[in-house]
């Protein structure tokens, strides 16, 4: 480089060092402008965060944070997710075994979980899935018509309190459907047979969840 | 540098910028960041989407549907496609959104209730027969395109079904007058 254009070099350089100072900052501040997207539609709306993680047979504790009509409440709860099994067959209307009858390739298998709460929580509006190793959602179905709960976290005869609706209606239980300190349900998935499950997820609203892990 | 040549450089580049925006308006680019990802298939091909696996496995005809609810007429043609869908990733809760456009680009809908969906499982072949109403001038070349949601299929997969209807096909199908079943979504046999 001749001395001439070096000199015309630093020159430009000394110009511009505020700008160039500038740049990264800007472009920094660009960036984060227009990512509130990531926010909304990844962070917060995919299961981005485990509340808690387990084994089989383990109990752990969830909490959350949730809003309705009073604002936002937290829930606290705690769950153990027993290991999963194949439904063959339920109880009738008879008290007779009914065999579980699906098209060939497909089974049914039963989630056993076991709750511990404080009958004030509200816990409504629950999924549960189980989860292949490429993170595919395998959730409850009525394919089969095996019994299952309507809540697949909740007894149907006692869901205790559900959300509110308006600022003057309390957290509270219909009449008749208070629930107990634990309880137990079994959802009841319906999948493919050659599926190798290897976890299972109780979630309310992403993106916070509890993810067990079968053996 | 002057203030006549900054004021030139000022003038080049506002002129440049609006010369862009004639391009960019008088010879819009056909392709934009939001478009569908279009996966065109034919008849008994399957499509890999995001959500689902489909084929589109029979194109039939019929003057009269009947879903076991309600016995449906037309003075036109119902166009029927079985559809199996394969749900990836997570059940396929919500009915995906079926619509037939013909050569002209006309688009043809199922009837206004549409057809009762029953959630699909994850990785459960679902048997669904949609039947549309269309005039019988839009058989030859129309298509079929599926998509996850119907008011929204920006950046996602759609599917592109060339039924294969060529003039003589069009004039088959025009004239059916059976009388067809559509039966209720659920597990393929």
């Amino acid at each position: 480089m001749s001395g001439r254009l070096r000199g015309a070099l630093s020159d430009w350089v000394r110009r511009n060092r505020w700008g160039l100072v500038a740049l990264p900052v800007v472009l920094v501040l660009a960036a984060a402008a227009n990512a509130q997207r990531l926010d909304d539609y990844w962070w917060d709306q995919t299961f981005q965060r485990a509340t808690a993680t387990a084994s089989t047979g383990e109990w752990v504790r969830h909490s959350e944070e949730f809003l309705d009509a009073l604002g936002t409440t937290t829930r606290t709860l705690e769950v153990r997710v027993g290991e999963p099994v194949e439904v063959v067959s339920f109880l009738g209307d008879d008290a007779l075994p009914v065999p579980v009858d699906l098209p060939e390739g497909l089974v049914a298998v039963g989630v056993p979980l076991d709750f511990r709460a404080e009958p004030d929580q509200v816990l409504g509006g629950c999924s549960v899935a189980l989860l292949d190793a490429d993170g595919n959602r395998y959730e409850p179905s009525d394919l089969g018509a095996v019994p299952q709960p309507f809540d697949p976290c909740l007894l149907d005869g006692s869901p205790g309190p559900s959300y509110s609706l308006s600022p003057d209606q309390p957290h509270q239980a219909a009449p008749g459907a208070a629930r107990p300190t634990s309880w137990s349900t079994r959802p009841v998935v319906v999948l493919p047979d050659d599926v190798e499950i290897t976890a299972v997820r109780v979630w309310w609203l992403p993106p916070y969840f509890v993810e067990v892990s079968l053996p | 540098m002057t203030w006549f040549v900054r004021a030139g450089v000022g003038v080049t580049v506002l002129a440049a910028l609006a010369l862009g925006r004639v391009v960019v308006d008088t010879w819009p680019s056909p392709g934009s960041d939001v478009d569908p990802f279009v996966r065109s298939v034919e008849v008994g091909e399957t499509a890999v989407l995001r959500f689902a696996d489909l084929t589109l496995s029979n194109v039939r005809s019929a003057a009269v549907v009947d879903d076991g609810l309600e016995v449906a007429r037309t003075p036109g043609t119902w166009l029927l496609v079985d559809l199996t869908l394969v749900p990836r990733g997570q059940p396929l809760v919500v009915s995906p959104h079926v619509v037939v456009v013909d050569a002209e680009g006309r688009e043809y809908r199922p009837d206004r209730a549409g057809y009762p969906w029953t959630e699909a499982p994850t990785g459960v072949a679902w048997a669904w027969t949609v039947a549309v109403e269309l005039p019988p001038d839009a058989l030859e070349g129309a298509v079929v395109r599926v998509a996850a949601d119907g008011l929204d299929d920006r950046r996602d997969d759609v599917a592109e079904v060339d039924l294969g209807i060529d003039a003589d096909r069009a004039a088959e199908l025009a004239d059916s007058r059976f009388t067809v079943e559509v039966p209720a979504t659920g597990p393929a046999s």
